[in-house]
């Protein structure tokens, strides 16, 4: 079920009627919790079988096997289940393209379906045997698991929640009501914004240079390079900030996803503010587990290659998608070999110098996008080998980049403006100090609720209406 | 109402809810009233009338305004017949016909090709614009007898007709030869009307009919039968018969007509480029040139002009490129064309006026 639809906006109003009247009407404190979980699983189920029945089948499959494998105890079963259905689905051809003529099997090619938000649940399942075997959740029911494995608004595309978060809002009484529409609802179309004004506006430009780049001159290839990460940001973020806002809706605090990742001063900082549920998660269950910096540093910086490039892998089933994570991973590596030798944190920085390490970050960050959306090795070379050799072409310089440029620069400014000044002495001055904000007005007030609708109205207005997926949502 | 009844309506719907409902209601003015100021500036269009001459199927209000941003940047004033000119020519001696691609509501008036064609022929022929949107090629074609009758005191010299396609199949043929077309309006209800007051409401009416129901109402699977279907190849018989039918009113009136045709781009991933609908235009070509029709095909001028001035002939900087209404560059081409078609004809023989 699209979150782009009416029929998203009918279920996630049925969900918050009904556990609202739940809420009203039930007295019973066991019977209560109950009936809302049953509401979330069925809701959840409904969700996933409107896509296609089978996936909801592959679901409750993975959720009676982490089941199972938390309540015997069986945790390397349970892990390695879940990772074998996430290869199958996703990395069988890949590994079939890629290795079958090496080791000399005659295996072929599969017409296989890639169910929707296969990585996401199945790290969701990880996390939750790992958190049962690290004794930081207790072993749960086959309904509480599968409320947390379906959860609708994340189920998709994130963001990721730690199974122990998740359970405790579950056993909590969370707030449902006003509030709770007031600020999921804004929240919502804060995403709705970033995805279908300037995300979907900003396909139009990416997706006819990628294709045909030779055609275009170097300045709109470096523009739609530039473009893409506006893109691919203004979409995935646009997408959490939808399933945020509708987990809000009724009652539940999904995490963060991003934080003004274009302001980092470098790679570190930028994982801290990119895809934060996912970097967390890639933290705690594979760089912490494999040792992480506590092996000494050859073995630190290792690990976090490997981490990096197992991010990558699990972005899609592609060499390009593992190269760009080998990229980031070794920016990861050569940034810290830097903070070693020149200490960088530990000193204050001149704007200039802030200016040009977040320069320095974004350009990276265009460059390994460039590998990460073209699809082949060919084709990003061709990419990079056009911006460079300053041939002529069609020249595009497309005005929603730079709305969409502006719009960020201007969030940004805002977040600045309103970050309050740290209280004490700041320990690491290679960070940004921005922290970005949902704009949620109280619209209880008039003039309040007028710039709401007058928003709402701009984004009829200006939306594309081709309307493109969410990148993230092949994952 | 007695007390009791009050009591039990407000246990019901509480006051505050009432009162909610009724501040959301006057905020929802406040905001369409904002939204509309703000459609004034972006997107206003007004609504299609009938033509009372029905040499179109309806023209826009006498000295109608329009401004668009969504598609191009360009805003002007209809004329006071309801077409895309300074002002209206009764006698024109060149007259456009076509469709949205000629009405030129996507660029600026002094750059499209009807003005720019004045411009280049220096005063020396009065040239009218009757350009109008949902206009194809077979619509044209149906008018022309009646266009010709328009002006049967003082024929224009040159009748320019706009195509972006050469497929002519047998059902066209037919229904043009036949005069089985008739224009039928449908007349606007009093919501449409209402909604016309309104412009923010008139544009999201617009924008939720053109794609925005798309978005919120999301078929599930494509049918499978839902892909392009191309038409059938349209044969030189199907030219044939109907240049003849406009080569036989066209002659009887002593005008030369000239279809000037601008296929849309595809760009190659080699950095070249082609054209849609290529393998048609040879017999598109053949039966007018049979008929004393003249063709003019912007195929070539196009591909030049990409490779030698990196430009395109359609699309815009706010939208993608090869795609949508005729550019600046694809008027100025489309100018420069018919100003040697007219010159070739100058060589021939005298100008008539």
């Amino acid at each position: 079920m699209p979150l782009i639809s009416f029929v998203y906006f009918g279920l996630t109003a049925a969900v918050f009627c009904a556990l609202f009247a739940v809420r009203k009407l039930v007295g019973a404190p066991g019977r209560k919790k109950l009936l809302e979980k049953l509401i979330l699983l069925i809701s959840s189920c409904i969700f996933l079988g409107y896509a296609d029945i089978r996936f909801l089948l592959l679901l409750m499959l993975l959720t009676f096997s982490s089941f199972a494998a938390a309540k015997t105890k069986r945790y390397g079963l349970g892990i390695f289940a879940a990772l074998a259905m996430l290869f199958f689905f996703k990395y069988y051809n890949f590994f079939v393209e890629s290795f079958s003529p090496l080791i000399g099997t005659d295996l072929v090619l599969k017409n296989i379906l890639l169910p929707l938000g296969i990585s996401f649940y199945t790290f969701s399942a990880v996390s939750y045997i790992m958190d049962v075997r690290n004794g930081k959740t207790a072993c749960r029911s086959l309904l509480d698991l599968g409320v947390y494995l379906t959860f609708f608004p994340k189920l998709t595309s994130g963001p990721i929640q730690k199974s122990r978060s998740f359970f405790e809002q579950l056993d909590s009484d969370r707030k449902l009501g006003w509030l709770s529409i007031s600020e999921g609802i804004q929240i919502f179309v804060f995403g709705l914004f970033k995805k279908i004004v300037i995300a979907d506006r900003l396909a139009v430009f990416v997706d006819q240079v990628y294709a045909t780049p030779a055609v275009f001159g170097s300045f709109t290839v470096l523009l739609a390079a530039a473009a893409y990460s506006l893109q691919i940001y203004f979409d995935f973020s646009g997408y959490s900030d939808m399933a945020i806002g509708s987990a809000r809706i009724i009652g539940f605090k999904l995490p963060r996803n991003f934080n003004l990742p274009y302001v980092s001063h470098n790679v570190t900082e930028f994982w801290k503010r990119w895809h934060i549920t996912l970097s967390s998660c890639l933290q705690e269950y594979l760089y912490f587990p494999l040792g992480g910096s506590r092996k000494g540093t050859a073995r630190a910086y290792f690990n976090l290659m490997l981490t990096m490039l197992l991010c990558g892998l699990w972005h899609g089933a592609d060499w390009t998608y593992i190269f760009w994570g080998g990229l980031n991973g070794l920016a990861l590596v050569v940034h810290k070999l830097w903070v070693s030798v020149t200490k960088s944190p530990e000193k204050a920085h001149s704007k200039l110098s802030a200016f040009l390490s977040i320069s320095a970050t974004f350009v990276f960050v265009t460059c390994s996008w460039i590998f990460f959306r073209a699809g082949s090795f060919s084709k990003a070379q061709e990419i990079i080998s056009r911006i460079l050799s300053f041939k002529p072409g069609l020249e595009q310089p497309y005005l929603w980049f730079w709305f969409a440029a502006a719009v960020l620069l201007a969030g940004t400014i805002a977040a600045y403006r309103r970050t309050p000044e740290p209280a004490e002495p700041v320990k690491k001055h290679n960070f940004s100090r921005i922290d970005g904000f949902y704009p949620v007005l109280d619209l209880r007030r008039f003039w309040n609720l007028v710039i709401f609708l007058v928003f709402c109205g701009l984004i009829l207005c200006l939306a594309q209406t081709g309307g493109s997926p969410f990148i993230y949502g092949k994952y | 109402m007695s007390n009791c009844k009050l009591q039990t309506v407000s246990k019901v719907f509480p006051m505050r809810f009432v009162r909610y409902a009724i501040k959301f209601l006057a905020a929802g003015a406040t905001a369409l009233f904002i939204l509309s100021v703000f459609t004034c500036l972006y997107n206003y269009i007004p609504l299609h009338i009938p033509n009372g001459e029905q040499t179109t199927d309806y023209v826009w209000p006498s000295n109608s305004p329009w401004i668009l941003l969504t598609e191009g940047f360009s805003w002007g004033r209809m004329d006071e017949k309801g077409f895309n000119n300074p002002r209206a020519i009764p006698d024109p001696d060149i007259l456009f016909m076509g469709s949205s691609h000629m009405e030129a509501k996507n660029v600026m008036r002094n750059e499209n090709a009807c003005t720019l064609l004045g411009q280049a022929l220096k005063g020396r022929y009065k040239v009218y614009n009757i350009g109008m949107s949902g206009h194809t090629f077979s619509k044209v074609c149906h008018y022309i007898p009646a266009v010709l009758r328009k002006y049967k005191d003082k024929q224009p010299a040159f009748l320019m007709i706009e195509t972006s396609s050469v497929a002519v199949t047998d059902k066209m043929v037919d229904d043009i030869l036949r005069d089985k077309y008739q224009y039928r309006p449908k007349p606007h209800g009093v919501g449409v009307k209402l909604l016309q007051v309104i412009p923010a409401a008139s544009f999201l009416y617009r924008r939720w009919e053109n794609g925005l129901k798309k978005v919120f109402i999301p078929a599930k699977k494509e049918a499978a039968s839902s892909g392009a279907v191309r038409q059938s190849s349209p044969s030189s018989q199907n030219c044939g018969r109907l240049f003849s039918h406009l080569a036989a009113a066209a002659s009887k009136n002593g005008v030369k007509i000239v279809i000037f045709y601008h296929p849309k781009e595809i760009f190659l991933a080699d950095g070249s480029i082609t054209f849609l609908e290529k393998e048609w235009t040879g017999a598109f070509a053949d039966a007018a040139k049979q008929n004393g029709i003249i063709f003019v095909d912007m195929s070539k001028s196009f591909e030049k002009m990409f490779y030698e001035e990196h430009h395109s002939a359609h699309g815009f900087m706010n939208g993608k490129l090869g795609r949508g209404h005729l550019n600046k560059y694809g008027h100025r081409a489309v100018a420069k064309e018919l100003e040697k078609v007219i010159a070739a004809s100058e060589g021939k023989k005298s100008p008539c006026r």
